[in-house]
């Protein structure tokens, strides 16, 4: 008897383990990427219908579900990111339009890669912000901004920091654009925030939830982005 | 038969030799020989990155230090300047993270890139503004165009100090400061700024990076004339 309840016991604890890992657990916001992470929480995002995927399987189901098109773009995409090559014509010609099933299929894409991987990811929030006209799309660009920054370039959960040491004469020097990468995806998300308050027709509320969104970033305590919030408020439409 | 291959396979070495000797001839610069072929090759297409780019118009003070907005002139301007490539920590470690460096000593028309270069994954325009501003520092003849140590105390416009945010290290009293536009500072960020406005074979992506890491770079900048010399030439539509 006791035996049966303890096998009953064990059963349910391994069904709720597994109910976690299908699911998706919240993520480890300090950890490294090799498979990347989800948002930092679920009251970040707008809708339960923006929720990125937050395994590789469920990224595959969002992918094959994909009609073929999409497909075709998704794999332009793998071989522009491949190349490295920002100037890729194909990344203004063929991402236009996109559909809300590869919006969310590249929001997985985006959650799904390395932290560190900095310009990768930059670039997916480019595409999807360029394409931004949906609450749920402003929901994906306000979760990046919101993101914990990369702490090291080569280890996002690691801030490289040792005795500072002048005696090298290169203290500083030349690296400012380290700082600039370490927050590169929120940059973009940023820029895209602004790029759709310029839209031309897109929704008013919709621009002052916008608006009021980048009022929280002017005061973010990354300076890295709150001064880039700060800008675009002061170019913003009034 | 037997001396006939002998004689092709020295033949095929003879080809393969002149097929190196032309294409290295074909830079104005040499690859140290500890540099990975990988790493060889993405610097190689960095490079026809730059040379690739076509402008709609210039500004005055890049006319000065590159002429036209023309990848042409930027290959040309380059390989006038550096004679090789090798990879160096760059007196890296610690809280320095150079990106790249000049090591007149070892030879001033030599550009040296760190792991910060060939491991990071910065938009592909960053990386170039890092390449370009070194090369500015390989000039003897005007000094190594030497950074001016940035003031102290040294505040940014809204009052707060300027700093390294990653690593908290204050950059007043550092050598990270230009007193000059024409300066390394001053001259790389003028060519992406120039990129970002003018650009006209660009995707959308690489203009709004060059102007992220411009704007960023200006801050450097730090005497009166020099900013109001740049404000004019580049940001009068502000």
């Amino acid at each position: 008897m006791f035996a049966r309840r303890l096998l009953f016991v064990a059963g349910f604890i391994v069904l709720i383990l597994g109910l976690q890992v299908w699911r998706g657990k919240p993520s480890d916001l300090g950890r490294s990427t090799l498979t990347g992470s989800g948002p930092e929480s679920h009251e970040e995002l707008a809708s339960p219908a923006s929720l990125p995927s937050r395994s590789a399987a469920n990224l595959k189901i969002l992918h094959d579900n994909l009609p073929s098109p999409d497909k075709k773009k998704i794999a332009v995409l793998e071989e522009i990111i491949a190349s490295k090559n920002d100037n890729d014509p194909r990344l203004d010609s063929e991402f236009r339009g996109l559909s809300p099933e590869i919006k969310r299929a590249l929001e997985g894409r985006y959650f799904a890669t390395a932290k560190e991987k900095l310009n990768e990811r930059g670039t997916v929030v480019f595409l999807l912000g360029r394409e931004a006209k949906t609450p749920a799309d402003l929901a994906f660009l306000k979760s990046v901004t919101k993101e914990r920054p990369c702490l090291g370039l080569t280890d996002c959960r690691k801030i490289e920091v040792a005795a500072h040491d002048h005696a090298d004469g290169h203290e500083e020097h030349d690296d400012g654009i380290n700082e600039r990468t370490l927050v590169y995806p929120q940059t973009v998300a940023l820029k895209s925030l602004e790029r759709f308050l310029q839209l031309p027709g897109a929704d008013a509320a919709m621009k002052q939830e916008t608006v009021k969104f980048l009022r929280e970033m002017a005061h973010h305590e990354d300076r890295r982005i709150s001064l880039v919030a700060q800008d675009i408020l002061k170019r913003a439409p009034q | 038969m037997k001396d006939l291959d002998q004689g092709g396979f020295i033949k095929m070495k003879i080809i393969g030799l002149l097929a190196i000797l032309v294409s290295a001839a074909a830079f104005g610069y040499e690859f140290g020989s500890n540099v990975p072929d990988k790493v060889k090759n993405g610097v190689i297409a960095d490079l026809k990155f730059m040379n690739d780019l076509r402008g709609s118009d210039t500004s005055a003070i890049h006319k000065e230090i590159f002429g036209e907005l023309n990848g042409t002139n930027y290959s040309e301007w380059f390989e006038k300047r550096v004679t090789h490539i090798g990879l160096h920590t760059c007196g890296g470690g610690g809280a320095s993270k150079p990106v790249a460096c000049v090591i007149p000593f070892m030879g001033s028309s030599k550009i040296w890139l760190t792991k910060y270069y060939t491991e990071i994954d910065h938009p592909q325009i960053a990386k170039m503004m890092v390449v370009f501003h070194e090369a500015r520092h390989t000039e003897v003849e005007n000094g190594n165009w030497s950074h001016a140590r940035c003031p102290t105390p040294f505040k940014d416009k809204d009052g707060n100090d300027m700093k390294s945010i990653w690593t908290g290290a204050m950059l007043a009293g550092e050598a990270a400061c230009d007193v000059t536009p024409l300066g390394s500072y001053g001259s790389s960020m003028i060519l992406v700024k120039n990129v970002n406005k003018f650009c006209s074979n660009c995707t959308e992506k690489v203009k709004m990076d060059a102007g992220i890491y411009a704007d960023d770079q200006f801050k450097r900048i730090i005497d009166e004339d020099a900013i109001a010399a740049v404000k004019a030439d580049l940001y009068n539509d502000r």
